[in-house]
């Protein structure tokens, strides 16, 4: 564990000096992934101004939703995104040879060889109109409810990176499909909007496919202060979706056939 | 144009071999608008009409946005950013190709192949969303009008991509760019919401702006959103305006940037 964590703060370190390299494109990526978020919270602003409540969920309810699934969404982009790109092309490229003979866990390697920082702000800003809005529309809130949010959003992240990594595994049978990548966005995407809109597919959604722990049931345990046992169940999801990613992963790996030379 | 029908069978044939990533593509495209069907239904509950839509006319207007975002708008500017900077772009500096032409005809090859996933796809979501064809009662002059809005607006899209692909000779790494306009783009086009929920003030101005011509206004043609003739008019007038400006604004960038290009990696 420990050489894991000292290996990871390696590739930190080398991204942060790469990246500092390029700094004009680092703080407009930046701002670029800000103004995604921000187009989107606008237009459930425009929506709202002709509804008031939409399935129990208000204006302010959305807003949070909205910064947590891209405070979510971003973490995921900085810690994986730059490494699933790559992932199918090291794939295609034969280049996973040389990760399979290094002596660490593979699965490891090429999910998180790369940090992204172009992130950052976007980061901090979500947590910012998150404190913002909790403050103002959702206070007070008790110490156990930050506590159950921390937990949550660890959940989020876990679960995001299982499944999306599971989504990539066909890539060893289907070698010529080289944006395997998106293939999780658009079902990724439907975390935008609260799993109770979606009618007889929430109970799916949260306890089969669960797609609810990704932006939901953390925007909910802000929402609501009393205690939901469904935090459990979210940990053990994402326990089962990491160990599953990882026997995928080792099973997919047989169908390996080296591309190139 | 027998040129054009060549590369488009090229094009073709290459299309058909990665189905699956036109396949995946076509996800991408679908899944927003979906997304919002699926709310706007929840905000139908307790309301049977919001700002003049009711849910099966707002459905309506979302399965316009998914068929321009999948058949109609092209991204030329992905892979024209990768050929300036690998400089395989000097192609079609040496050969007797005109890049608009053969671009065109490479992405409406890809758009064709994809209209075989999208008609099976789009007819299981009718069945799904209350998109009743009921509302979908028009003239055949305002089919014709709305199919010639409609290639207008492939063009206008098309022209602006290509600038902003070449803008890749200038910034090397132009991906911001490209970012940037999606962003303001969904907004001001209509991809999210109808750009009637928007406030008046910003209507007025959007008016005048390229976006709208993108996706809403052949949309509002065909939904019979349009209702006196002054209106269609100045409609088709400004959006035939932005496709020649952006068809002019192309030939000085491409101008400009050929005696630019350095041709790395050549």
């Amino acid at each position: 564990m420990k050489r894991y964590f000292k290996l990871y703060l390696a590739f930190f370190k080398n991204c942060l000096i790469r990246e500092m390299e390029f700094r004009s494109h680092f703080i407009l990526q930046n701002f670029i992934s800000l103004a995604w978020a921000g187009v989107v919270m606008i237009t459930f602003f425009f929506i709202y101004q002709q509804v008031s409540v939409v399935n129990g969920w208000t204006l302010e309810m959305m807003l949070l939703l909205t910064a947590i699934y891209f405070l979510v969404d971003r973490i995921f982009d900085s810690f994986f995104e730059i490494n699933f790109t790559n992932f199918i092309t090291i794939v295609n490229t034969g280049q996973l040879d040389l990760v399979l003979t290094k002596p660490v866990s593979s699965q490891f390697f090429v999910s998180l060889r790369q940090f992204s920082f172009a992130m950052i702000f976007s980061n901090l800003t979500m947590i910012g109109v998150i404190i913002y809005l909790v403050s103002r529309y959702f206070s007070p809130i008790s110490w156990l409810q930050i506590f159950t949010f921390i937990i949550l959003i660890l959940v989020s992240v876990v679960i995001t990176y299982s499944l999306w990594f599971i989504t990539l595994l066909p890539i060893f049978w289907w070698g010529r499909v080289d944006n395997m990548q998106h293939l999780f966005r658009p079902f990724h995407q439907l975390c935008r909007i609260p799993v109770d809109v979606l009618g007889k597919l929430r109970l799916f959604l949260t306890f089969i496919f669960p797609l609810a722990f990704v932006a939901t049931i953390p925007t909910k345990s802000l929402i609501n202060s009393s205690f939901s046992w469904l935090v459990f169940y979210g940990i053990g999801a994402a326990v089962f979706l990491l160990w599953l990613s990882h026997r995928l992963w080792r099973f997919s790996l047989k169908y390996y056939t080296s591309a190139s030379s | 144009m027998r040129k054009f029908l060549a590369y488009f069978h090229m094009a073709f044939s290459d299309a058909l071999v990665y189905r699956a990533t036109g396949f995946i593509w076509m996800l991408n495209d679908l899944g927003p608008a979906l997304v919002m069907i699926i709310f706007w239904a929840a905000a139908f509950q307790t309301k049977e009409t919001i700002s003049g839509y009711t849910l099966s006319s707002i459905s309506l207007y979302y399965f316009g946005v998914m068929m321009i975002n999948s058949l109609i708008s092209t991204h030329p500017h992905y892979f024209l950013s990768e050929e300036i900077r690998s400089g395989a772009f000097s192609n079609y500096l040496v050969k007797p190709i005109k890049l608009a032409v053969y671009k065109l005809a490479s992405a409406l090859s890809w758009r064709a192949v994809r209209v075989i996933f999208f008609i099976p796809l789009i007819l299981i979501l009718w069945q799904v969303f209350p998109a009743q064809s009921t509302h979908l009662s028009f003239s055949l002059i305002t089919l014709v009008l709305f199919i010639f809005s409609l290639s207008l607006s492939l063009l206008i899209n098309f022209f602006i991509k290509m600038i902003l692909g070449l803008t890749t000779i200038w910034f090397t790494e132009a991906g911001w760019l490209f970012l940037s306009f999606n962003i303001i783009a969904s907004l001001f086009s209509g991809d999210m919401i109808p750009l009637d929920l928007l406030p008046s003030g910003l209507v007025a101005v959007n008016n005048f702006l390229p976006f709208k011509y993108l996706v809403y206004f052949p949309l509002s043609l065909i939904l019979n959103k349009i209702s006196t003739a002054k209106e269609l008019f100045l409609g088709l007038t400004i959006e035939f305006f932005w496709v020649i400006f952006f068809y002019i604004l192309y030939r000085l960038v491409l101008h400009r940037g050929i005696k630019n290009y350095c041709a790395y990696g050549g």
